[in-house]
C-alpha cells in the first residue's frame, strides 16, 4: 500500500509510524516543495492523507486524475475544494479529534539532566502564550525548561528536540504545561509525565484503552478504506500494547 | 600550576571578553614569574598590547594541563582534545539562546568533562536551573587570579 501524506502536523506525526508498522510506504511532501502532478505519476499512490486547507488546485486536479483513497484529517478550515470533494463523494475517511501517540510518546526514560519542575513545549502555544506563561513561571518561583521548535530567545529555552529526545524530556519533568484536552495532554501522559492544563495541577488520568490513540486513528481510516487485513494487523498491534 | 594553565579564545581581536582576557593577562604575567599561554583560532592583533604568549590553537591537541575554553564554539574543540588534564568552560555569554537543537547545546553544557565558570551570580543560576549541575564557581571580568583559586 502507497500512502502519500501532504501535511505534516501533530497527528500525522503519530500517525506514520502506525502505518508503517502495517507495511505501508509512506511519501512525504509539502504544497509547493514539488510538482503535485510528477508526484503522483511517480508514486501512483493509493491512498492519499491530507488535511483541508491543502487541497489547492493542483492537489485537486491531481485526486481527479488519479483518484487515489483519500483520507481527510479535519481541521477548522476548509475550501471550496474540499467542498466539492465533499459533495462528489470522493472523500473516503474524514477523521477529526485528537490522538495519543503511543508508538512516538511509548518507551520513555527518565534522565536526571532533563529533570525539571516544569516543563513548556514552546511549539505548543501561540507566541503571545508563551509570553504569559514564562512570566507566570517566574512569579511561581520555580524550576522550569523550554523546548521546542519554536525558537524563545530566552535562557530557559533550551533548543529544538528530535521526537525521541522529546519523549525522554517529557518523562523527566514533573508536569508539562498543556493545552488542555488536545493530544499534547495524552502524548504527556503516553510518555510517562504529569500534564497539566494550566498552572492548576489536573494530572490525566486515563486509561490507555479508553484513550483515543493514534492506532485507533488508524483503524477508523483503515476501515474506512475498506483494508481488512491491515486493520487487523492495527487492531493486534493495540492488543499487543494494551497487555503490556 | 600556572604554568601548565591555558586560557582558549576563537580571538583576541576588539571584544569584551578579549579586553579582560588581555587586560587581566597583561597584569599576572607583570607580577609573576610563570605566564599563562593562550590558544586562538585566529591569530589577528590582540585589541590590546600582549605581554602573554599566544599560540595557534592547533597546538591545543597537545597541552597537557588546564584549558579553559571561553564560549561555545571552542568548548566543542576543546572536548575532543585528548592532551588536556582538565577542561573549563567559562561562560561570559549564554550562547544556547541561539537557535541550536538541544542536542548540541546539551553535548557541550551538558559535558560532565567540562567544569564550568561564569561570569556574574544570575548566569550561575541559569546554568544550574537550565543544565542541572553544579557551577564550579563565578568570577567576574575574567579575573584569572580568582580562576586559579578555584581551579587549585
Amino acid at each position: 500500500m502507497k500512502i502519500l501524506i501532504n501535511s505534516y502536523n501533530q497527528t500525522l506525526r503519530g500517525l506514520i509510524p502506525v502505518l508503517q508498522q502495517i507495511g505501508a510506504d509512506i511519501f512525504i511532501y509539502q504544497n509547493g516543495t514539488r510538482a503535485a502532478f510528477d508526484l503522483f505519476h511517480e508514486i501512483k499512490p493509493d491512498v492519499l492523507i491530507t488535511t483541508p486547507q491543502n487541497i489547492n488546485r493542483e492537489l485537486y486536479k491531481c485526486i481527479e486524475k488519479y483518484s487515489p483513497k483519500l483520507v481527510v484529517i479535519n481541521d477548522t478550515t476548509i475550501n471550496d475544494f474540499f467542498m466539492d470533494l465533499s459533495q462528489k463523494n470522493k472523500i473516503n475517511s474524514l477523521v477529526s479529534g485528537n490522538y495519543a501517540d503511543i508508538l512516538n510518546y511509548a518507551g520513555s526514560s527518565i534522565r536526571p539532566e532533563l529533570e525539571t519542575d516544569l516543563l513548556i513545549m514552546t511549539d505548543w502555544y501561540p507566541r503571545e502564550a508563551l509570553v504569559s506563561i514564562i512570566k507566570n513561571a517566574f512569579d511561581y518561583n520555580i524550576k522550569f525548561k523550554m523546548f521546542g521548535s519554536t525558537f524563545v530567545a530566552h535562557p530557559y529555552y533550551l533548543g529544538s528536540l528530535s521526537i525521541d529526545e522529546e519523549k525522554d524530556v517529557i518523562a523527566s519533568a514533573k508536569r508539562t504545561l498543556c493545552i488542555s484536552g488536545s493530544s499534547n495532554e495524552m502524548n504527556v501522559w503516553v510518555a510517562g509525565g504529569g500534564a497539566v492544563s494550566s498552572l492548576i495541577d489536573k494530572p490525566v488520568r486515563k486509561k490507555l484503552s479508553e484513550l483515543n490513540t493514534t492506532l485507533h486513528l488508524s483503524i477508523e481510516i483503515l476501515k474506512d478504506l475498506d483494508y481488512k487485513k491491515e486493520m487487523e494487523q492495527c487492531q493486534n498491534l493495540l492488543q499487543s500494547i494494551v497487555k503490556t | 600550576m600556572s604554568k601548565s594553565i591555558a586560557i582558549y579564545c576563537q580571538n583576541l581581536i576588539k571584544g569584551q571578553l578579549s579586553y579582560f582576557v588581555c587586560t587581566q593577562l597583561n597584569k599576572f604575567t607583570s607580577e609573576n614569574v610563570s605566564g599563562v599561554n593562550v590558544f586562538v583560532d585566529d591569530i589577528g592583533n590582540p585589541c590590546i598590547y600582549a605581554e602573554f604568549p599566544i599560540l595557534h590553537s592547533f597546538e591545543l591537541y597537545s597541552f597537557d594541563g588546564t584549558v579553559i575554553a571561553t564560549d561555545y564554539n571552542t568548548a566543542g574543540v576543546l572536548i575532543n582534545c585528548p592532551s588536556p588534564t582538565r577542561k573549563i568552560l567559562y561562560i561570559n555569554d549564554l550562547e544556547w539562546m541561539y537557535p541550536v537543537a538541544f542536542k548540541d547545546n546539551a553535548s557541550i553544557y551538558g559535558n560532565k568533562e567540562l567544569e564550568i565558570i561564569t561570569c556574574n551570580d544570575r548566569y550561575k543560576e541559569i546554568v544550574e536551573n537550565a543544565w542541572n549541575r553544579k557551577v564550579l564557581g563565578v568570577v567576574n571580568d575574567f579575573d584569572i587570579e580568582k580562576i586559579m583559586e578555584i581551579l587549585k
